[in-house]
């Protein structure tokens, strides 16, 4: 990984690029700084922390933010005083470990690669020139993202929620949505940022979360955009919780009172002029390409949009116009979380295939010596006591807690270290645990969660299993929290190092554990999304097998003309489909359905029916792409009137079109509504797309969207401006007052309330067409046999909505495509990429290193009740007949995830968690006191 | 019990002040003084009667029961602290029968359960052999545990 | 009298509560120090019965956090 670091230069072609890096010094080498914060906290040099939106400061040598990733101290040097001025030095002078190093100088890297993927971001739009909205002049109209800090627990604030002018607690908030965005006059950004709206709903119920019930917030906005995947259940629920949402553009602000109070000024829905008191103003602020990404691109001579954002093509939407080189994420275009973390592993699969032949030829093993055996040996335990310079020893009696933990049962041995992770320390430490023929070892320093993986490589170099090996945490949770009270902080180090030492002593080794990989795929669905996949998959030579439950490939593509952005969507399918026919690593298993299912990560078994029988196929990953379809409503005289269709018949149906002089559309038939409480996502933009293409055909037609909120988001707002200046009439509704069609002569009278109107019209239509809502195929075998979990709607539920948007809980198995949610083409395709790229984590390897911290079952005590398996989460505990026994309970390791509620949950007490073990957290309990 | 995420350090910091506050005001856990009901509480949670009703919480809440019948959480949860309020009794009362107390008046004034419930918890006990009837003596009726 | 410093023992999830408190360190935040951490893999793991072993062997409360 390189920080501080800049592209230059590229040269070269793909498989083959040299890149030139410039890397600025860091002024701390990262091998020695131990991130004590001794520098920042002697650092005299103060400046503004962009980290906190520069509400907070922060010194010259800074971490900029508590999760940074290396953990390691940066010296600004365009603050540093020594660097400045030549003077000063402090952080040199109180560094316990010589990690400052202000001789580093800027180098330039040229680094050989085959794939370059581009992630370089946004900015969010800088309010200031909004000159009816005084960001600058007023302290308590804030940004979002300045919010955010103030909000956040680890923020300026700590999390409570002060406004600037005063350090009151606001009791009313106003948001005010498409700040930058939707905007040509007062900013150049017509597209919409697809984020705010989601991200001002939260920060009001977090906001109503801290402040309490007496808060008020109010969002005050165009379209409610909440499009994504449960997004809407989480508006609903703001709505229940008493946000107010008012659909009105803020005209202005004014300072109301001294106290900083502001006075927005706003029409309604009826055209009536309001004047509101609020205590504090949050603009929603849009997105924006980053001035680094701009020049980014323009280093590696990739394409631009009109917008700046990097040009991509719907059916590729990773790639760049340069060969060899992707990207994803906002750089490509405005985006939330797990759209753009789906992109970023498409891109990794992208450049997978294109670098497919080198898999794994840089690798190098290592090789441990063997390990001494433990068992039938009274436990030997070396204690070792780190000062981390001044980090514990500074605070705690180092010494004291040494000698104390001479006196504790089985310790054979106890040292004091200055810096125990160290490599000098290391290397040491091996040679005092083969001298001492310790078998047990105890590090009395920072947390496992960092350092456990160093010291357990240190102990096994000498020849001791890693799980032999137990940490106390006298700093991050003792020492840095108690700093004030030395004799406490030493008491409860004390008493940490004796729980460590009597869980250590009960401590058991444990084998490495991996199972074998069947490096080839399975991909239930052959639409768009599982065709995708599976040839990404089969291109970087893992073979495939789509099982597809209908006759033919291409699933509800077939029905799609265009893409939002204008490709021709049949020449598209047609060509993926060939390829998919063609490649002698993809086998089409048609009018085949999965019936049965069993296996693991990268051993999965699966029976698969057809007309000609039943066949097994064995695989080590599996992906779910079962998409899905448009409901058939029974509304809207949906079925009864000829007049009427749904989605694609319209446009599918050019001699019906042709004759028809009014066409009506309406949105939201059985989307958002009490049944399906979720948007379908790509209708608005589907039915502008259509109103388009007949208005463009014959500009005299009356062309009628009836919609709730318009949700054409990211660049999709660009075809809602065109549809409205192409003269298409848009008029929304309500739940409570939806359109009502009647059949009259040959056509039909639709009636609708026009809110700007306020008054009930009647259009005359020729045809109707109804944009359904999208719901997914019936998976509900699926989900049995694979133990996957849905939501309420019956879309498979990935292991983390932003995170892992691909994944589900259970290893191996991922999904893409509309079986996940309703979205359009482009997304499809990035996440059928994303899906193969983490299938190809697995199928990549040999075997796969798992985890050994697994439950056990004692088969003697096991009486098969089924409790473990029913309540484990992974579907790692599976029960099967033991001959002579009846049902017993057996763990299956690579799905375990070690999280013991099995054990906890056994009635009978016969599954006990390694490394875990009850009696190995007892010992640490019945130490405590 | 607390939820607190990776992130929210200030948020573990308050859940730290709370608890300690509150043990604070509780006062000293006298473990000795209540050996018999930490013992009696031990039983109950090993028990299996507890360990299958909260195993089976999750199931039972969502798919409902062998009947087929439909529980939602707060009846569930009802039934559950019924059952475990009458185990953790039934343990108190083979507790203090263990240290001695063979007669229900002993044992009531031992646990603080008045007699009724005493004697309509033995019974209990009997059928499912925790404790045993020895016989009257002295006009007192006698039980030892199993 | 001294106010009374109990003992409370700490069950904190690795992945939440547990990762929780190291970052309070890193942000050296203060707190009272009555907590003995005992670190588990998920909250699920904790059984009822080492919540009372621990008032058994002499803790004042228990804290269980995921």
């Amino acid at each position: 990984m390189h920080t501080l670091s800049e592209v230059t230069d590229i040269q070269g072609e793909e498989g083959n690029f040299t890149v030139s890096i410039k890397k600025s010094a860091r002024y701390v080498d990262m091998e020695k700084c131990i991130a004590c914060g001794a520098c920042e906290e002697k650092c005299p040099a103060k400046t503004a922390d962009e980290f906190n939106e520069a509400i907070s400061k922060r010194k010259a040598a800074y971490i900029p933010y508590a999760q940074a990733v290396p953990l390691k101290y940066v010296i600004d040097p365009e603050r540093c005083i020594y660097l400045k001025k030549g003077k000063c030095g402090a952080c040199l002078k109180y560094c316990p470990t010589d990690a400052i190093d202000f001789d580093q100088k800027q180098e330039t890297l040229n680094l050989n690669v085959g794939a370059v993927i581009a992630t370089a971001g946004y900015k969010p739009f800088d309010p200031s020139s909004l000159d009816n909205y005084q960001h600058a002049k007023l302290p308590n109209v804030m940004t979002s993202m300045e919010f955010e800090r103030i909000l956040s627990a680890s923020g300026p604030t700590g999390g409570h929620v002060l406004r600037p002018s005063d350090e009151q607690e606001p009791t009313k908030i106003a948001w005010l949505q498409c700040v930058g965005s939707r905007d040509l006059n007062r900013c150049d950004n017509e597209y919409c940022s697809s984020v705010c709206c989601m991200y001002a709903i939260k920060e009001a119920l977090i906001a109503k979360e801290h402040i309490g019930e007496q808060f008020e917030a109010t969002v005050f906005f165009m379209d409610m955009r909440t499009h994504g995947k449960e997004f809407e259940k989480y508006y609903n629920r703001a709505k229940d919780e008493g946000v107010r949402f008012i659909r009105s553009k803020v005209h202005s602000i004014t300072q109301a009172d001294d106290s900083g109070t502001l006075a927005l000024e706003y029409a309604s829905d009826e055209g009536q002029r309001n004047i509101e008191q609020f205590d504090m103003v949050v603009l929603s602020v849009g997105m924006e390409p980053s001035d680094q990404a701009i020049d980014l691109a323009q280093t590696l001579d990739i394409e631009l949009n009109d917008y700046n954002f990097v040009k991509t093509d719907d059916t590729a939407p990773v790639n760049t116009s340069r060969p060899g080189i992707y990207v994803a994420g906002v750089m490509q275009g405005c985006k939330d979380i797990p759209q753009a973390v789906m992109e970023a592993s498409a891109a990794a699969c992208r450049a997978g295939i294109s670098l497919s032949d080198h898999r794994g030829t840089m690798v190098k093993d290592k090789v441990f010596p063997k390990e001494l055996e433990v068992i039938d040996q009274d436990a030997r335990v070396g204690v070792f006591v780190c000062n981390c310079g001044v980090n514990i020893g500074g605070i705690a009696d180092v010494p004291a807690i040494a000698e104390y933990a001479r006196t504790l049962p089985n310790v054979a041995y106890v040292e004091e270290n200055l810096f125990s992770c160290s490599q000098d320390t290391q290397e040491k430490m091996v040679e005092v645990i083969k001298e001492q023929n310790l078998n047990r070892v105890v590090v009395a320093a920072c947390t496992p969660r960092t350092h456990e993986p160093l010291f357990q490589e240190t102990i096994r170099n000498a020849g001791v299993n890693a799980y032999l090996f137990e940490m106390a945490n006298i700093r991050n949770q003792c020492t840095w929290v108690h700093s004030k009270s030395k004799a406490d902080a030493t008491e409860k180090a004390k008493d940490l190092v004796r729980m460590a030492v009597s869980r250590a002593s009960l401590l058991e080794p444990i084998p490495d554990l991996s199972v074998d990989v069947d490096k080839s795929a399975l991909v239930v669905g052959g639409g768009v999304a599982g065709m995708t996949a599976a040839l990404s998959l089969a291109d970087q030579g893992f073979p495939t097998t789509i099982v597809e439950k209908s006759s033919e490939l291409g699933g509800s593509a077939k029905d799609v003309h265009q893409t939002w952005s204008g490709r021709d969507v049949p020449p598209f399918l047609t060509d993926l489909v060939d390829q998919v026919e063609k490649h002698t690593d993809v086998k089409v298993l048609l009018d085949s359905e999965v019936v049965g299912a069993s296996g693991f990560v990268g051993n999965f078994e699966t029976q698969v029916k057809n007309g000609k029988g039943e066949v097994t196929v064995k695989h080590g990953a599996t992906i779910i792409a079962t998409g899905g379809q448009a409901y058939e409503p029974d509304e809207y005289l949906f079925g009864q009137s000829p007049c009427v269709t749904k989605w694609h018949d319209l446009e599918n149906d050019p001699a019906k079109l042709k004759d028809a002089q009014s066409v009506v559309f309406i949105q939201c038939v059985g989307s958002r509504d009490d049944q399906r409480p979720y948007c379908s996502r790509i209708c608005c933009t589907g039915s502008v797309l259509q109103a388009i293409q007949i208005k463009k055909q014959s500009p005299d037609k009356d062309v009628f969207v009836l919609y709730r909120d318009i949700r054409t988001y990211a660049e999709r707002e660009v075809l809602y401006k065109q549809a409205r200046q192409l003269g298409v009439i848009f008029i929304r509704y309500t739940l409570d007052r939806k359109p009502v069609v009647k059949e009259a002569g040959d056509g039909l009278e639709i009636q609708v309330f026009d809110p700007i109107l306020q008054k009930e019209v009647i259009i005359s239509a020729d045809l109707l067409n109804l944009a359904t809502a999208i719901v997914p195929s019936d998976n509900s075998q699926l989900a049995e046999l694979y133990k996957l979990p849905v939501n309420e709607e019956n879309f498979f539920m990935e292991a983390h909505a932003k995170l892992r948007p691909v994944d589900f809980a259970s290893d191996g198995i991922f999904v893409c495509g509309l079986a996940h949610f309703p979205k359009s083409l482009d997304e499809s395709i990035a996440q059928a990429l994303a899906a193969s790229s983490r299938a190809a984590t697995v199928l990549a390897k040999a075997n796969i290193q798992i985890s050994p911290l697994v439950s056990q079952v004692d088969a003697e005590t096991c009486i098969g009740c089924g409790l473990c398996a029913s309540v484990c989460p992974f579907g790692a505990i599976e029960v099967e007949e033991v001959e002579g026994k009846g049902y017993r309970a057996k763990n299956i390791p690579a799905s375990c995830k070690g999280c013991g509620l099995c054990a906890s949950s056994c009635p009978k007490k016969a599954i006990d968690m390694l490394h875990f073990k009850d009696e190995q957290i007892v010992a640490s309990v019945c130490a405590i006191a | 019990m607390a939820w607190v995420s990776s992130a929210e350090a200030q948020r573990f910091v308050e859940v730290v002040n709370a608890t300690v506050n509150s043990i604070q005001n509780q006062g000293k856990f006298d473990c000795q003084a209540n050996a018999l009901q930490l013992e009696a509480a031990e039983m109950t949670v090993s028990g299996e009667t507890i360990r299958w009703m909260v195993g089976k919480e999750v199931e039972i809440t969502t798919k409902g029961d062998v009947y087929g019948r439909q529980w939602d959480q707060h009846s569930f949860e009802t039934v559950l602290d019924q059952v475990l309020e009458r185990e953790y009794q039934k343990n108190l009362i083979y507790q203090a029968i263990q240290e001695g107390c063979a007669a229900p008046r002993d044992i009531s004034q031992k646990v603080g359960l008045n007699l009724r419930q005493i004697s309509y918890l033995l019974a209990d006990m009997e059928k499912t052999n925790m404790v045993e009837f020895k016989g009257m003596e002295a006009c007192k009726p006698v039980f030892a545990a199993l | 009298m001294a106010e009374f410093e109990p003992k409370i023992a700490a069950f904190l999830c690795n992945w939440c509560a547990y990762a929780g408190a190291d970052l309070a360190g890193v942000s050296r935040l203060q707190y009272p120090p009555n907590m003995r951490t005992v670190r588990v893999m998920c909250s699920g793991r904790i059984d009822p019965l080492f919540i009372i072993k621990a008032f058994k062997e002499g803790c004042d409360g228990a804290l269980v956090a995921g």
